[in-house]
């Protein structure tokens, strides 16, 4: 989980020596740039908060204890950039009704009145990924990073809700709505796109 | 010992709330066993099931690492700023 453990240290990173400065760039800052696109920001300001994240980082780096660990540190100071320049461009969606969207679709013995519709799983790869990508656009930035972190990344649920700041229990309802509102989405462009 | 199945049988909703959760892995043996059986009789179940999957599979695939000669170009600033 921490390759630069073995390279460099924190020490060389607050001795300010370069090949750990470089170093510490070549590792995270890929995964720092995918988790800023992933939150729907443009490439410029992606490139703009990756490097705030590195500058912030350096800059606390003194009061860094090591309990999380950097990868996790890290992501969480670029989360938090981002997010604020997020709210500056849009309000954020207010209501989350997708769970009375998906209870519609269910009778009271809980067996579907209004099936899923959609693609079969197996069909249209490239058109089902744009729509997602698109999809994933409307999802707001806790759940867009949670559904990152946890999917793309592979990171475990506690560093995640160390990231978000919310309870394991939150952190899976976000994880089920980011699902459902996904699906619903893509459920909604494919019959669009049928008509 | 199938009528006692069907008695445990969990239905479409709550089927459906396993797999857009933490899926069937986080289940129990015997619970992972009647949600399979489960969606093996119901087409719309198991439609969910593979929706959830390659929404999944697409996300990954859209949210990878970028690489290329621009990457590199930026690592190079950002170090030149550090």
């Amino acid at each position: 989980m921490e390759p630069q453990a073995i390279r460099w240290s924190l020490e060389d990173l607050r001795a300010r020596k370069p090949e750990a400065l470089t170093a510490m760039v070549n590792d995270h800052l890929p995964r720092l740039l995918a988790g800023a696109l992933s939150l729907g920001l443009s490439r410029p300001d992606a490139e703009e908060v990756v490097q705030e994240t590195f500058v912030a980082f350096l800059g606390a780096l003194d009061r860094f204890e090591g309990r999380s660990s950097l990868r996790t540190y890290l992501f969480g100071i670029l989360y938090h950039k981002a997010s604020g320049l997020r709210a500056k461009a849009r309000r954020e969606e207010g209501s989350d009704d997708i769970e009375a969207v998906v209870s519609a679709r269910f009778d009271p013995a809980g067996m579907w009145t209004r099936p899923p519709g959609g693609p079969e799983a197996l069909a249209l790869d490239g058109e089902i990924r744009r729509w997602v990508e698109k999809c994933s656009e409307g999802l707001p930035d806790a759940q867009k990073t949670a559904f990152f972190l946890k999917e793309v990344d592979g990171e475990t649920p506690e560093a995640i809700c160390n990231i978000l700041g919310v309870s394991p229990t939150n952190l899976r309802v976000m994880l089920h709505r980011a699902r459902l509102k996904l699906r619903e989405c893509l459920e909604l462009n494919w019959d669009k796109s049928r008509r | 010992m199938m009528k006692l199945m069907m008695a445990f049988m969990p239905n479409c909703r709550e089927v459906a709330k396993t797999l857009c959760g933490e899926g069937l892995a986080a289940e129990p043996w015997h619970r992972r066993l009647l949600i399979r059986l489960h969606l093996s009789q119901c087409e719309f179940c198991a439609r969910f099931g593979r929706q959830m999957d390659r929404i999944c599979e697409a996300l990954k695939a859209a949210w990878s690492e970028p690489q290329g000669e621009d990457v590199e170009a930026f690592k190079r600033r950002v170090i030149a700023r550090l």
